[in-house]
């Protein structure tokens, strides 16, 4: 077993013809069973705790994931200190107390509050790519984040303030729902979601040429060759998707109500009571359960693509990806059938057989061997940022 | 000696290349016939399924190996301290254990701590709160419905007789409204905020004011005792829970929770009507009423299978079980006379 992966590696560290590329799959180890005991341990641990377990839960789940994604023969490295987590979830915890107390008690901090977080969130979200980066290593060496603060506000800020002028909006409005609304605030009620629904794509835009432009491998440096436009399109279809399938299972189940309630002139609740009502039931509910599969696959495989088949490292590296719609919908219909029908106990196997396909279908081509990335001089980075951009969830990742 | 294949990692390169690392019965460690120290001075990366492991020798170099048991027996015969968790992590009867922990937990918590914590936040929000989320659920319900088609007389009447039977010092502000409705049949519900609904066909079945009375009271628990704003608050505590625990939005960790949070929604529901049925048979009692006119209208909407079974009951389940602590409470009030 060992002669083989041995065998795999003198190949690659051969020197490779003048302008002819390698290509490095990336593979999936993990094993269903042997997530399961990890999962289901660490879970029981997480619950005994009172969630104090939960760092250690995350670092050994990212440690399994990582661990089992290999390179060239080499695996991938999580190496995050479970304290620093931890520290920064209760700084987490503790900001969301304060915030939710004062949405209930005193009203009318929450807009203060919320231009607050909007003030922090980008050195969150900035914090947080540079704690991952510098917790992950490949053939002993670290990625790390370039933290441009200047940037993250210019790239993050936006949305970040968007949400906050949003959110206190609404907190304005509704205490004076008595009074008369002006057509202002109509306006701006109506419009405001609107207008970040719109602008979603380019903040998404540029939240992931940020992540992925600011990252480094040693010294080689990551840029993400991709368009505002490519990902208006990449939500265009998907929420077009999104929207047709809502409309036909709402409308099946719309339509079986309708009818049999016609019926029966039975009550909405017991619709699927009689033997034929309840067969159309299961079918809709199947038929739904399909298009969920096909939709989330849609965006998952679709959005997998887009990102890392742009991504480049130096100019002579590049990632190529395949993730097909059509395949990855039936990985994530099995799942979702698995999971519901063994009440969760799937859930493990679930995420692993997951996790292999992607890592099947990506790949890394080099002109030259992956052996000549050299270190440079990097900071500790502090987990506060990270939990509260995951808290918080600000919408990062790729 | 304990010989370990693998690749070694030079420092602060990506260069790496295959390696031979061997610990002699002394405990020193040679990679390549290099000695690099003490086997019980390495840093070594716990233990994680079959996943690669990582020396850290001491100039900064690392070892990258596949032979995990060959680690753990170095780890074993030089090392001090180890870390427990992949013995936990790796044996079926932990994780049986594991599993049986976590349905035990979970019954515990759905079954007593989350109907403990939900009651508790219901009665603590303020009246305002459960009022501006009633109104809402209220709007999107007047469409469902026609106005009443009974007679003016016996309409005032209900009325009449709802607003004698409200708890005088309540903070809800109560509302009936008798409506006709084919659709919801034998029928009638509370939302939080003290509106009530009751269908035309459901006072029809009732032979007298006892009998509507006992359902007007059913739902005034139902407002009372803040059920609906519990089952709201259960709902969203189950989603938060979801996504905390599972960490993922893929979708995936929210059908784990989803099967069992079905099954125990009615469990709860039954729990609901249960207290609402008592509270109803004391109300009565207490009223100068016949307290048996709520087992009775119960009886008849069982009896009722053409609308009845399909429309009250699927939300308001009837049997031997419901009936039995009423018709208890029944004789205890009758002794107390």
């Amino acid at each position: 077993m060992k002669d083989t992966a041995m065998g795999n590696s003198d190949h690659t560290t051969a020197a490779p013809a003048v302008g002819e590329a390698n290509r490095y799959p990336f593979s999936f180890q993990g094993v269903g069973l042997e997530y399961f005991k990890i999962a289901s341990v660490n879970l029981a641990l997480t619950l005994l705790t009172l969630g104090l377990y939960s760092p250690w839960a995350k670092v050994r789940t990212r440690q399994y994931f990582y661990g089992n994604t290999l390179l060239d023969s080499a695996a991938f490295r999580y190496t995050a200190n479970p304290v620093n987590i931890l520290k920064g979830r209760l700084i987490a915890v503790c900001a969301l107390v304060v915030y939710f107390a004062a949405q209930q008690f005193f009203p009318l901090t929450v807009a203060p509050l919320a231009f607050l977080l909007a003030l922090i969130a980008p050195w969150a979200i900035m914090r947080s790519h540079a704690f991952n980066y510098a917790n992950t290593e490949y053939r002993g060496l670290r990625f790390h984040l370039v933290s441009d603060l200047g940037l993250a506000y210019r790239v993050y800020g936006p949305p970040s303030f968007l949400i906050a002028a949003l959110v206190s909006l609404g907190a304005v409005v509704q205490p004076g729902a008595d009074l008369e609304p002006s057509a202002l605030n109509i306006a701006l009620s109506a419009f405001g979601p609107l207008v970040y629904l719109v602008l979603y794509p380019l903040f998404v835009t540029r939240g992931t040429q940020y992540a992925v432009g600011q990252a480094r491998y040693g010294d080689a440096v990551f840029s993400l060759a991709t368009t505002t436009r490519r990902f208006y399109g990449y939500y265009l279809v998907n929420g077009l998707l999104y929207l047709v399938a809502t409309v036909v299972v709402f409308g099946g189940f719309f339509a079986i109500t309708y009818f049999t309630g016609q019926e029966a002139r039975s009550g909405a609740a017991t619709t699927f009571r009689t033997p034929l009502n309840s067969l159309a039931g299961v079918g809709m509910a199947g038929l739904g359960i399909a298009m969920a599969a096909f939709v989330m696959a849609s965006f998952k495989a679709r959005g997998f693509n887009l990102v890392y088949n742009h991504v480049r490292v130096n100019p002579d590296v590049q990632l190529t990806a395949g993730a097909e719609v059509l395949v990855l919908a039936r990985i994530y219909l099995v799942n979702y059938l698995a999971i519901v029908l063994t009440l969760g106990l799937a859930y493990p196997w679930a995420r692993v057989r997951t996790a292999r396909y992607l890592a099947g279908v990506l790949t890394l081509v080099s002109v030259t061997s992956l052996d000549g990335y050299v270190a440079q001089a990097e900071r500790d980075s502090s987990a506060t940022g990270e939990e509260l951009g995951e808290v918080f969830d600000l919408g990062i990742g790729l | 000696m304990i010989e370990v294949r693998g690749w070694l990692q030079q420092a602060g390169r990506s260069k790496r290349a295959a390696a031979l690392l061997t610990v002699d019965p002394r405990g020193v460690v040679v990679v390549d016939n290099v000695v690099v120290g003490a086997a019980s001075g390495l840093s070594y990366s716990s233990r994680i399924g079959n996943t690669r492991r990582f020396l850290e020798l001491p100039d900064g170099s690392s070892f990258e190996t596949e032979d995990n048991d060959a680690i753990d027996a170095i780890e074993r015969r030089f090392c001090a301290s180890r870390s427990p968790l992949h013995a936990l992590e790796s044996h079926w009867r932990f994780a049986a254990s594991a599993v049986v922990a976590l349905v035990a937990i979970g019954w515990l918590f759905f079954a007593y701590g989350l109907p403990a914590i939900s009651e508790r936040v219901a009665h603590a929000l303020p009246v305002s709160v459960v009022e501006r989320l009633g109104s809402g659920i209220a709007d999107a319900f007047e469409s469902e419905f026609d106005p009443s088609a009974l007679p003016e007389r016996k309409q005032v009447a209900v009325q009449a007789l709802f607003s004698s039977l409200t708890p005088a010092d309540s903070e809800f502000s109560y509302r009936l409204r008798i409506v006709k409705s084919d659709h919801f049949g034998s029928n009638a519900f509370a939302l939080p905020d003290g509106t009530i609904f009751v269908t035309d066909d459901l006072i029809g079945l009732a032979d007298s004011l006892d009998h509507v009375a006992a359902v007007l009271h059913h739902e005034i628990a139902h407002v009372e005792r803040r059920h609906g704003l519990q089952a709201i608050l259960r709902a969203s505590a189950l989603t938060t829970l979801v996504y905390s625990l599972t960490g993922d939005a893929s979708g995936l960790g929210a059908l784990v929770l989803a099967a069992p949070a079905i099954l125990l929604q009615t469990q709860y529901s039954r729990g609901f009507e249960t207290e609402a049925d008592l509270y109803a048979v004391r109300a009565l009692h207490r009223g100068n009423r016949d307290p048996r006119a709520m087992v009775r209208m119960l009886d008849r909407l069982q009896g009722d299978t053409d609308l009845g079974a399909f429309g009250y009951l699927s939300t308001h389940p009837v049997g031997e079980a419901r009936l039995d602590p009423l018709r208890d409470e029944i004789q205890r009030l009758g002794a107390s006379h």
